[in-house]
This record gives C-alpha cells, structure tokens and sequence, in this order.
C-alpha cells in the first residue's frame, strides 16, 4: 500500500506545504530571515544532491563544492557571453552533469577513503583552476553583476522561484527512494556481498546517482547565481564540501527530509547564534559534535524514535483503556 | 638548483609525514578518517607556545613534558566523547563529528588566545646548515629526526610493552582483543592519546618554521590524508614516504610547472597514481574486514 | 560595555524567548531625537582574516566610545551593530550586510573590507540606501558606478603605481620579479603593479604565485634567483609575505623587496625577524608619521589597548570619523541624506590620511612608502597622484 501513500505525499502533500511556506514565511519572517531562507534553499539542493550518492549509494563524495562551481560558473559566463537565460541555465546544469559522469566513471571503483580523496582533490584542483584562469574567470576577484534572472537581492520573489525549485528536488529524491530502482540501490548499498554478486549493474547504477548528485548541484549553481548575481572562488572552496557532508549526516543520511533538516541547521543556527559574536562557531561546532554524538542517525533518525515512542505510548494507553 | 628545490620538498615532506603518522594511527585502530588531525597539531602548537613558552616561560624538557600531558588527556577527551559513543555507528557519523571537532578546535583557541598568530624560535632558531650545496633550516632536520624517533618510540611501544601489544591486537580484530581480555575501550583511548602526542609534536616542531595560526592545520589535513593514500593507506613506512614524496611533488612541480598550480599538480598526480595504483606505493594493509 | 556583559544580557534574551520576536520584520525605526542611531560594522571576526577584523574593530569602537562620551551627534549615541563577515566570504558578507540593514537598522555602514566580500553587497548597499566606507584596496570597488561606497584608503591602482615609481627611481631596480598571493587582492594589486611596469617601459621578469597557506617558498625563490632580479615587489598578505621574506634571506638571496601593506604590518616583522629589515612597503598608515592627530591616536589607542595601533585599527577609526563628520553635516539621520553628506567630504584630516571625495568614491589619494628599520615601518617618502 505504499505506492498510494507516495503519490499522496509528492502530488499533494508536498505541493500544499510548498505553497503554505511560500505564503506564511513572508509574512512572519523579515528581510534578513528570508534571506537566510533563500540561502538555505541553495544549499538543500547540494545536500539533496549529495545524499544520492552518499545516502543511497554509499559511496563517499566530497566533489559536490565543485560541481556546484561548474553549474554556477558555466551558466554566468555563457549568460554574460550573450546567451539567453534558459539555454544557459541548461547548459550549466549539462556541465556538471556531464563532469560528474567524466569523474564518477573511473573514480566509483574505488572505495572508501581513496573515492573521498580523489573527490576532494577535483574539489581542490577546481576551486584553483576558477582562480587562477583569471581572464576567462574573473579570478579572485570574481565576476560581477551577472543578469541572472534579475531577482538578484530580492528576497521575496527569489522565494518563490527557490520554493518550488527546492519542492521539485525533494520529490525527484522522494520518488526515488520509494522507486523499485531505489529500493534496489539501497538493499544493495547494505547488502556489500549482494551487491558484489551484482557486479557491473551495481557500478552503472552508482556512476547514474554520482551524475544526479552533480546535476543537483549544478541547479544549486543557478540557483545561486540568480540569488547573488556574484561569483567567486571562495564560495566554491574545498572546505565548504566538507558541510554539504555534514548537513545529511546530522540531518539523517539517506533521508530527504533529513538533507532538509540539515541545510536547514547547518545555515540556520549559525545565524541564529550571531548575537555570540565570535564565539558562534566554537559553539556550533560543539553542537554538531553533540547532535551526533546523541544521534548518529541524525536529528530525522532522532525525531522518528522520538515519534514511534510517542504514538507507543498512546497506543498502549488506549489499549489500557479499552 | 634542483638540489635545493628537493631538498626544500623533503624538508616540508617530514612535516607531512609526521602529521600523516598520528592520521594513520587512528585509521589502524577504530577505522576512522580523522579529518581534526591538522587541529590536533594546530592545537599542540598553541598549547605548546602560548602556554608553556609565550606564558610559562619554560624550559625545552618541561615545555614537551607539558605538550605530551595536555594532548594525551586531549586524546583520551576525544576517545571517550566523540569516538567511543560513536564506535557502532556509520563511519561517515564520526567523520561528521570530527569536522564538528576541527570547526570547536579552530574558532577556540582563537577565543583563548586571539586571533594573532603566534611567533617561538625554538631551540634552533632558524639557524642553516648547508648539506650538499643546499641550504637547509636546522629546524627541519630536527624534524627529521624527531620523525624517525618517534616511530622507532612507536615501534618499541607496540611490540616491546603489553600495553602496545594490546593496542596493536585491538587495532588488527577488536572482537578478539576484547575475547582475549583486553580492555578495548581503554586501548582506543590509548591510541587517540599517542596521535595526539603525536600531532602535538608536530605541532610544537613546525611553530618555528611557520608561525601558529589557527587555520594552520587545515591544509596540514589534506596533506597528511593525500601522504598515506601515496604511500600505502595504513601502512606506517607508507606515512614516512607518502609524506616525503608529496613534498618533493609539490615543490618541484611548483619550480618546474608553474607555483600556481602547484596544488593541481600535486592532487593531479594523486588523482593519476590513485586511478592507476589505488594501494599506493607500499599498499595498503590487507583487511578485507575494514572494508 | 564589554563583551562579557552584552553576552549576558543577550543570553538572557534568548532565556526569554526574545529572538523569536526578532525574527518578525522590523520597520524602519522612526528615530527620534535621544534615540540611538544604529550604523553597522561588517568584520572578519572569524577564518583567516579574524586578525584583521579584531583591530578593525578595536579602532571603530574606541571612535564610537569617544563620540558617545562627547555627547553623541546631536545628543544622539552612536550604536554600533558589528556582524561577522568571515572575510572574503561573499555568502557571509551579503548575509551579514542583509542583517545589518534589514534586522539592524544602521543608517550606515563601515566595512566590509575583502573585495570579494565588498563586491556583492554593492547592489544591496543601493537597494537599502545605506552608504558603506570601506578599505578594501581593489580597484574594481570603485569601478561600479555605485554611488553608496566610499573608499578610505589607497587604491592599489594608485598605490602600485606609487611604489614601482619608487623602487624603479630611487632605489633603481633594473630587473623586476613579482610575487603574488593567488587572491583576489593579490591578482589584483599584482596587476596594476605589472601594468605600471610596462607604462614605464619595464617588463617583469617574472612572475609567481603562490597560495594564501604556502609555507615553503622555495621553488619561488628558486625562480626569482634564475631571472637574476635585482628587486622583487609582493603582493602578499603578512603572514605568507613574511616567510617569503625570511626564508629570501635564508637562501642569500640579494634583491630588494618591497610590496603591499602587509610588509609594513606588526605580524611580517615578527615573523621576518631581521629578514624585514630594509623591505619598503606602501601604505596609509606609519607608526612614524610625525603629525599630532597620528601621535595622539597612538597614545590613545595604546593606552585603551595595551599595543601599538596598525593600519586597520587606524584606517577604520578614521573611517568611523569621516562617517560622524558626514553625519553632523548630514540634513537627516537617513542613509541617502548621510551619503550626500559623505560626498561633501573635503581635506578631512585622519589619523592615517587626508580625505577628500572624488567622484568615484575613492577618497584617497596620497600614502606612504615606509622601510622597516629596527623592527618599526618608518616613512621613506609620501606619494602622491
């Protein structure tokens, strides 16, 4: 019965609460805060992303930071060399796609800590060649005023561009999981000496989530540049992949709802924390440190247990009293 | 010329490879990409100089008599709270626990200490010696040397003491260390303790050459991560000679290529020798169990 | 107030359930006379750059004190709103520069002061009206038609010319190799420095880069000593500037060096050691400089500070200044009243600089050349466009 229950969640539930927030968070939030909303929602698409290939698959990716700089970067620049909106915003998604798929297909082979640093090293060698192909790049210094959707610094309209956006991938993610397909590529992700057994498929299926992470983070890219209307090297920098890592883990690896939760913590709270001055992120770190340590399922893991144990002891009340 | 520039590559090689030393101790035992081991050292570094020198004034034997107990209870801090409640989850949730340790690490000890960087000459100053032509800084030859001490005192320690024995037995088949009696939680928080000396070493012997900043181990990380994957993941000879080579590829690729792509070269190469010799140069240590 | 007590206070807010009601949107804040008036400082007060942020706001906050103990503009108190920025960060500074603004209500602005971080705030500052001063140092700042930035300090354009002038005339260099930190800052500055040489008729011999965290600087070395260059110019921050440095004279390397502002501040020195000693640099602000407003800042901040002032404390205390001298003048407490103000700027004299506005923004146009002597930048000469 679990395919009605799916197509209730995407097709109604999800477009309803997507509308919801669209209405209700203009109107309780200011400015800064929606702001910070908009930022968020760049970054649920790289951890949404992200969760493919390290939630589903389970296989480690520290390249989503380049990725997210290959989306952004090709479509500013081939907007800013003439181009019109849409093919460009095609094209820089196609671009990380396609480089996902150039890097996954050698790389997915190798496991564990040798895929992580194979990853990080592109991360790295793509934040350096953004710097250092200053003529093509705008270098350090970045590029300015990029057209964008011109909604650039407009908080509310972005919204409503970015909700739907973000409400899209949620649901590509949701039906995944809950696919046939999905469902296979996680029994195999647990299941090592299975999915040995399944041999090639198994690898095809990885390199096919590794090229859906990488094209979730060129949207980001997009995203982000419509947002900001700037680019720099530093937003794309090899230590930032290490947060989009971190935001599924404590959200809840392997859960859509828990990329969510934890772009939501990951940009939130330090904001939310700026009245410690610089202390913030002392205190952030601390906390990642305890969340984790508290739940290593994550804050969506926490919230199901503390959910089954809550609906437990209701149903075991009623029970008493019948 | 070429001299100079490899020696200068072997020079900043035994700094990797001493940090890669302490990283790959914590893979052997609990299986754990220690991705703080740069803070560990950054730590040790303002332990080590802002305390002990800057504030304390001591001498060289109780300076590093100080750096070993505060970063071996720091080990055991880090055992007992973020690795030991995590030891049955997913690797990837005490990674994540890890860089929350880097993220407290970094932005802590510029609460305490400020953000200025900190400067201490060291014993040797920054004295030269010119061996075979080249120049080098005396400093990076006590490295050099502290480096090979370190890993005979490591040697010595994990086959000629019980204690060591036990955590090599606890680092090689958890289950049956415990089956056989040994105190396993109690070895892990050995092992992280002896990283942390470790990196605290590291830490009090490159101040000197750099400066101590807070950002400082960062890169130091990396590096340390890209020397074992070179030299053979888990293999501690594979450290030493990871870390030498990484230095030498950066600095002549950064003489001969270009200094600006000097990182692309150098994770190129990476990238290339994983592609083509996953198991590095010594490979790794079989285990078909840690997969 | 310090900090310890802010915290408390704000601790107690959060106790209270305070913050949710600051999530709500705030007006514009009707200002009536006694009220506070708000102006924000975007800083770097944690990465990399934290060093710098800590004196930015050591000079604005002494300045801010200074003026609230005379009486405030008007019988009205300066408040100071400081956000952190992460330095170079272009997400972290829209976010802090939004708070600022929107959440905040400054009127004004100091900071932020990285280029990558100035850049995209630029459209917010013309969005919000809320003039900003900064010092960032690229020249691209003021290249935008924004009419809402101020520039406190040398252009590198300027700055770069100034000092490949000097060491070409008076130290007469023939060979000149240039270093470079792969920044924004020091592609930029590293550029105007390689325009101004070939304007005199000079092409670098080489030039090379290196990253922000580059500890060795070997092969760099290497480099300059095969082009056999009599003076090397970098464009470096201090920390890598002043290995680069020491470790020059490590390997007997003979040429001059001279470079951005960096190879006169306290942390090169420190850790050049005597490598430092004779190393030009150009710069707004010199411990040296012998005029009473610099001298009475630098026993007023060593004073409240317990250490010698340097250039960011000083250059962001007199943009503190510049922006109360515009507020006196200013017709309203507004920001597009303050920025007409701003633009009325006319020899104001700093403790770092003389400001004047130009129609791009930039205020500055003079500077110093310093030589570290004796572990101190003393003034080698005053330029000039």
């Amino acid at each position: 019965m679990r395919r009605p229950r799916i197509v209730l969640r995407l097709g109604v539930v999800l477009p309803a609460v997507t509308v919801l927030l669209a209405v209700v968070l203009p109107l309780l939030l200011g400015d800064y805060y929606l702001h910070i909303v908009n930022v968020t929602l760049v970054n649920v698409l790289l951890a949404l992303g992200l969760n493919f290939i390290v939630g589903f698959g389970g296989q480690i990716s520290l390249a989503q930071s380049a990725f997210f700089a290959i989306g952004a970067y090709v479509f500013a620049l081939l907007q800013m060399a003439g181009l019109p909106t849409l093919p460009a915003a095609l094209a820089g998604v196609a671009a990380a796609a396609s480089v996902g798929f150039a890097l996954g297909a050698p790389t997915l082979r190798l496991q564990g800590h040798y895929l992580a640093l194979a990853t990080l090293g592109f991360g790295l060698i793509v934040e350096e060649l953004l710097t250092n192909l200053s003529d093509l790049t705008g270098g350090g210094d970045g590029l300015i005023s990029i057209p964008g959707i011109g909604l650039a610094g407009q908080t509310r309209p972005m919204l409503y561009v970015l909700l739907p956006l973000v409400a899209v991938g949620y649901g590509v993610s949701e039906a995944f999981v809950h696919s046939p397909l999905g469902m296979r590529v996680r029994a195999f992700r647990d299941d090592a000496m299975a999915a040995q057994a399944a041999g090639v498929g198994i690898r095809a299926l990885k390199v096919m989530l590794f090229v859906v992470s990488a094209t979730y983070a060129g949207v980001a890219g997009v995203a982000y540049v419509c947002l900001m209307g700037y680019l720099a090297p530093n937003v794309f920098s090899w230590q930032s992949t290490f947060a989009y890592l971190s935001m599924i883990i404590v959200g809840g690896l392997g859960s859509s709802l828990g990329a969510v939760v934890g772009a939501i913590l990951y940009i939130f709270v330090p904001e939310l924390l700026r009245f410690l001055q610089e202390a913030y992120f002392a205190i952030f770190g601390l906390a990642v440190i305890v969340i984790v340590v508290l739940s290593p399922d994550g804050l969506v893991g926490l919230g199901r247990r503390l959910w089954h144990r809550l609906t437990r002891r209701v149903a075991r009340r009623s029970v008493a009293l019948s | 010329m070429l001299l100079q520039i490899v020696m200068a590559g072997l020079a900043m090689g035994a700094v990797y490879a001493l940090v890669a030393l302490g990283f790959i101790l914590i893979w052997n035992t609990v299986s754990v990409v220690n991705f703080a081991q740069g803070d560990f050292v950054m730590l040790g570094a303002f332990v080590g100089v802002g305390w002990v020198v800057n504030a304390l004034h001591a001498p060289i034997a109780l300076q590093l008599l100080a750096i070993i107990g505060f970063m071996a209870l720091f080990g055991i801090a880090v055992a007992a709270g973020v690795y030991h409640p995590l030891r049955r989850a997913p690797q990837l949730a005490v990674v994540t626990a890890t860089l929350g340790l880097s993220m407290f690490l970094q932005n802590t000890v510029v609460l305490v200490w400020g953000p200025q960087p900190l400067f201490f000459a060291g014993p040797v100053g920054t004295g030269t010696i010119t061996l075979l032509g080249a120049k080098v800084y005396a400093q990076y030859l006590l490295i050099l040397a502290a480096l090979l001490a370190l890993m005979a005192v490591q040697e010595g320690l994990f086959r000629g003491t019980s204690i060591g024995r036990a955590m090599r037995a606890t680092a090689q088949d958890a289950e049956a260390a415990r089956l056989m009696g040994i105190p396993t939680a109690w070895m892990i928080a050995a092992t992280f303790a002896w990283s942390a000396v470790l990196a605290g070493f590291a830490g009090w012997l490159v101040a000197p050459l750099f400066y101590v900043s807070a950002d400082m181990g960062v890169t130091l990380s990396l590096k340390a991560f890209a020397a074992t994957i070179l030299g053979g993941f888990g293999s501690v000879p594979g450290a030493l000679v990871g870390g030498l080579l990484l230095g030498v590829i950066e600095s002549t690729g950064s003489y001969y290529a270009s200094s600006e792509y000097a990182d692309v070269i150098v994770f190129g190469v990476l990238i290339a020798t994983l592609l083509f010799r996953p198991q590095g140069i010594f490979g790794e240590l079989a285990a078909v169990e840690r997969a | 107030m310090n900090e310890f007590s802010i915290l408390r206070r704000r601790l107690l807010m959060l106790a209270s359930g305070a913050p949710l009601a600051a999530l709500l949107p705030r007006g514009a804040a009707a200002q009536a006379a006694g009220e506070p008036i708000h102006i924000g400082l975007s800083a770097a007060l944690t990465a990399q750059f934290a060093q710098n942020g800590y004196y930015m706001r050591n000079g604005v906050t002494l300045g801010v004190n200074e003026v609230n103990a005379a009486g405030g503009i008007n019988g009205r108190p300066l408040r100071l709103f400081v956000e952190d920025d992460q330095g170079p960060n272009p997400t972290a500074a829209v976010n802090a520069m939004t708070k600022l603004v929107t959440q905040d209500g400054v009127v004004a602005t100091i900071g932020p002061h990285n280029t990558p971080a100035v850049m995209p705030v630029l459209p917010l500052l013309a969005q919000y009206h809320v003039p900003a001063l900064t010092g960032a140092s690229g020249p691209v700042v003021t290249q935008q038609n924004n009419p809402w930035i101020f520039r406190m300090r040398l252009n590198d354009e300027i700055g770069a010319a100034l000092l490949v002038d000097y060491m070409l005339d008076k130290l007469g260099c023939k060979r000149i190799g240039l270093a470079y930190v792969n920044t924004a800052f020091g592609q930029g500055g590293i550029k105007m420095v390689h325009d101004a040489l070939v304007a005199r008729g000079v092409q670098p011999a080489v030039e090379q880069a290196h990253q922000i965290s580059a500890k060795d600087f070997t092969a760099n070395l290497m480099s300059f000593q095969q082009a056999k260059v009599d003076g090397v110019i970098v464009w470096s921050d201090d920390q890598p500037a002043g290995l680069f440095v020491k470790q020059a004279k490590t390997l007997g390397m003979t040429f001059r060096v001279a470079g951005s502002t960096g190879l006169s501040q306290p942390a090169f020195i420190a850790l050049a050691g005597d490598a430092a000693e004779g190393v030009l640099a150009v710069t707004d602000f010199s411990p040296d400089n012998p005029s009473p407003q610099a001298k009475a800042w630098i026993a007023k901040y060593t004073a409240t500070y317990k250490e010698a002032p340097e250039l960011f404390a000083s250059a962001y205390y007199d943009a503190l200044y510049i922006l109360v001298g515009a507020m006196r003048r200013a017709t309203a407490m507004t920001g597009p009243a303050i920025r007409e103000a701003l633009t009325k700027t006319s020899g104001l004299v700093g403790v770092t600089n003389t400001y004047t506005w130009t129609s791009t923004g930039d205020m500055v146009k003079q500077g110093f050349i310093t030589r570290n002597e004796n572990g101190k930048p003393v003034i080698a000469s005053v330029i000039s466009r």
